[in-house]
């Protein structure tokens, strides 16, 4: 997979997390899957079409989505994911992959992305393409978010 | 509710399942709305897509149904969900029947709707939420277990 495909999710994950206050925003472990297990508790799923198809997951423990859902809501304290706290996880994964798109189409790739999806659950096995599947680990002082992109280029 | 937006689904539903597994699904005849998440039945796959409007289907399925058309598609016995091939092949199951009835709005209704690749899953006590689409479900049985297919398109479907 060619890092041009890559690099805009990474900026723009860190874009948006640094949007609602988050630090030390710094690359971890990378590695390519076909079979993405997910050992946290909460995956984000956006797809995408147009000249590159493919989805992308974030996935994170469920401490982390309550910090970044209290961050969005400008602090405010998140005991449970609620509908409201689901809606706003949502949308922080439309609005990472949407800037990615917008960054992809500077380049000169057209892409539209579809409705995210929020998956709950520990131990879950994904394939999210049938080519590979890139993985990356962003550390924040949020803390992780596990970014799979399975792009068919 | 525009029928023409969900019909499509549910009637591909039995006729891919059908040509591709000799299984017979009975049922996929209503649909429901979902106010709440949905608790997957075992092995799950979505496929969005995006064009004049943008929306997902969401095949939801017991193991059993899963590992049958595994074992009826690709001629192998199956004994675990988690499998790659089982998974690849709801997915592809998915791709197909999205597939399918996506062609048939976009001859009718010029929605130029492209899919995204599918998602697939499998765990224990999954939950899946899609935030602020309202949601139309439709149940089917076979001899192997339940099915289950989740439309939504954002806006609502008419």
């Amino acid at each position: 997979m060619d890092i041009k495909y890559i690099l805009p999710f990474l900026e723009a994950l860190k874009g948006v997390l640094e949007q609602f206050g988050a630090v030390d925003i710094r690359r971890g472990d990378m590695a390519r899957n076909d079979l993405m297990y997910v050992d946290t508790d909460i995956t984000a799923v956006v797809g995408m079409v147009g000249q590159v198809r493919g989805n992308i997951a974030y996935s994170m423990a469920e401490d982390t989505a309550k910090k970044i859902v209290s961050a969005m809501m400008m602090g405010m304290p998140v005991e449970e994911l609620d509908e409201m706290g689901r809606s706003a996880l949502g949308e922080f994964s439309n609005m990472v992959t949407g800037n990615a798109s917008t960054l992809l189409s500077n380049s000169g790739v057209q892409v539209d992305i579809t409705p995210p999806s929020i998956i709950f659950g520990k131990d879950v096995y994904f394939i999210i393409s049938s080519v590979e599947t890139l993985k990356i680990d962003m550390e924040t002082s949020l803390g992780k978010v596990e970014v799979n992109i399975g792009l068919e280029i | 509710m525009d029928e023409k937006l969900y019909k499509p689904f549910c009637i591909s539903v039995g006729e891919i399942i059908k040509e591709m597994s000799d299984i017979d699904v009975v049922g996929m005849d209503s649909l429901e709305e979902e106010r709440h998440e949905l608790t997957s039945m075992g092995v799950s796959s979505i496929i969005t897509f995006a064009g004049a409007r943008k929306g997902r289907l969401l095949l939801d399925m017991e193991p059993g149904l899963a590992l049958s058309m595994a074992g009826a598609v690709l001629g192998e016995e199956y004994g675990d969900v988690k499998d790659p091939m089982v998974l690849s092949l709801v997915a592809e199951v998915n791709n197909i029947i999205s597939g399918n009835a996506i062609t048939g709005i976009n001859n009718e209704l010029l929605m130029d709707l492209r899919l995204a690749p599918p998602v697939v899953f499998a765990g224990r006590d999954v939950v899946i939420s899609i935030p602020r689409l309202r949601s139309l479900s439709s149940w089917g049985e076979t001899e192997y277990g339940r099915i289950r297919i989740n439309i939504a398109w954002e806006g609502g479907g008419s």
